[in-house]
């Protein structure tokens, strides 16, 4: 499919405002490029509601945002911990808070978004300690936080859906608690992966070969590429994880990566449901005012996982 | 309202200073006035031309999407005409 018209107009747009396009951006200027995008997600109409709260993580206080479905009360509800994208450096609860309401909306979880220590304040391992710090809050809290612990599971965006799929990784292997799905949207995978959609849209496709490297730069300068924690692509085995829900956009750099974990978890006996959202680029989902498929793509993923409890499936 | 007072620039002002509020800047904004030395970003830039489109109803052609058509709320009025004369 060729690129969405309205995704190739945003790109032609930021192309367009683009000042110099290899000048390093500080930390902070990151950040706030990120904000600015969150303008562009829709109305926050979805129905969830949304309150701030924060649990002792390993180096203080990781704070949340507990999402609760229009409806929802205080039952046990199946729930997602979220981890969201911004190369480690950026992003925060309120970029992501658009595409959080719109999955706890659609499927009826709760969703937990976490807001782990950031680069290159704090690096690598620091987000995934928090991470995995955060899945075990939400099992040790199941009940006070309205979570069926049954229906435990993790997900994330870009840098965030490789930080649910490292600690899917680790709590597999004992670290965090037993897990029910886990949910990969745009997931970077395979840090130093080359080659085919990492060549491809290389450039002019949201993030560039040169900002990725900026950010990896910032996050974990001294770690072997292929260390499981951050390439979770590269583990020796993938046997046992819970299942997934990988959805991929075709002009993302990042979509082979994704599409490749899908098929090593297949061959590995954990039931996979991998979608590739034709003409779409990473990102497109939280940008729904300037590419209307994001709702789509938000119900298509809640609809998913609200299936996966409609058919039973449950941590055993 | 004055007859005077184009309901377009108007409209265009308005938007412009909503986004510099977020950024801090001026409250007010003449149309004569560049918008990046006044606060606005170049993602805000971005935001302002999908607040633009869906205000008027417009889709920006790529070769108009330019830095110096977003440059002022002046600008930004020839722009939406021009746009909105060729559709």
């Amino acid at each position: 499919m060729p690129l969405d018209r309205r995704a190739e107009r945003l790109l032609a747009m930021l192309a367009a405002v683009r000042r110099e396009p290899d000048a390093p951006q500080p930390p902070a200027a990151r950040r706030e490029s990120l904000r600015a995008l969150a303008e562009m997600a829709d109305d926050g109409s979805a129905a969830a509601h949304a309150t701030d709260e924060g649990f002792d993580g390993p180096a203080g206080v990781v704070p949340v945002r507990l999402y609760v479905p229009g409806g929802g009360g205080q039952q046990a509800l199946p729930a997602l911990v979220f981890f969201h994208g911004g190369g480690w450096v950026a992003g925060d609860l309120d970029t992501h808070d658009g595409f959080c309401r719109r999955l706890c909306a659609a499927s009826g979880w709760r969703v937990i978004a976490v807001d782990y220590r950031r680069a290159p304040e704090h690096r690598f391992p620091a987000a995934l300690d928090d991470a995995l710090a955060a899945l075990r809050w939400a099992a040790a809290n199941a009940a006070a936080l309205g979570i069926d612990p049954a229906r435990l599971a993790v997900g994330g965006d870009s840098v965030g859906a490789g930080l649910a799929a490292a600690a899917a990784l680790a709590a597999r292997d004992g670290d965090g608690p037993k897990l029910a799905l886990q949910l990969l949207v745009c997931p970077i995978l395979d840090v130093g992966r080359s080659g085919g959609s990492r060549d491809a849209f290389a450039e002019g496709y949201f993030i560039s070969r040169a900002a990725f490297a900026r950010d990896m730069a910032d996050y974990a300068p001294d770690v072997a590429a292929d260390d499981p924690r951050l390439s979770p692509l590269r583990a020796a085995s993938l046997a046992g994880l819970p299942p997934a829900l990988i959805h991929t956009a075709e002009f993302d750099p990042f979509r082979d990566e994704g599409e490749a974990y899908a098929a090593r978890l297949a061959s590995a006996g954990v039931p996979v449901r991998a979608h590739r959202h034709d003409g779409m680029i990473h990102y497109f989902y939280a940008l729904a005012r300037a590419i209307p498929r994001a709702t789509e793509a938000a119900a298509l993923i809640g609809a998913q996982m609200r299936e996966l409890i409609e058919t039973g499936a449950a941590v055993h | 309202m004055s007859e005077r007072t184009d309901p377009v620039l108007g409209q265009i002002t308005a938007i412009v200073e909503a986004m510099l509020v977020k950024r801090g800047g001026p409250l007010a904004v003449a149309a004569d006035q560049n918008l990046s030395e006044a606060g606005l970003t170049s993602l805000d830039m971005v935001n302002l031309m999908l607040a633009i489109e869906d205000a008027f109803g417009i889709e920006i052609p790529q070769r108009r999407m330019t830095p110096a058509n977003f440059r002022t709320i002046a600008a930004i009025e020839q722009l939406v005409s021009n746009v909105a004369l060729a559709a």
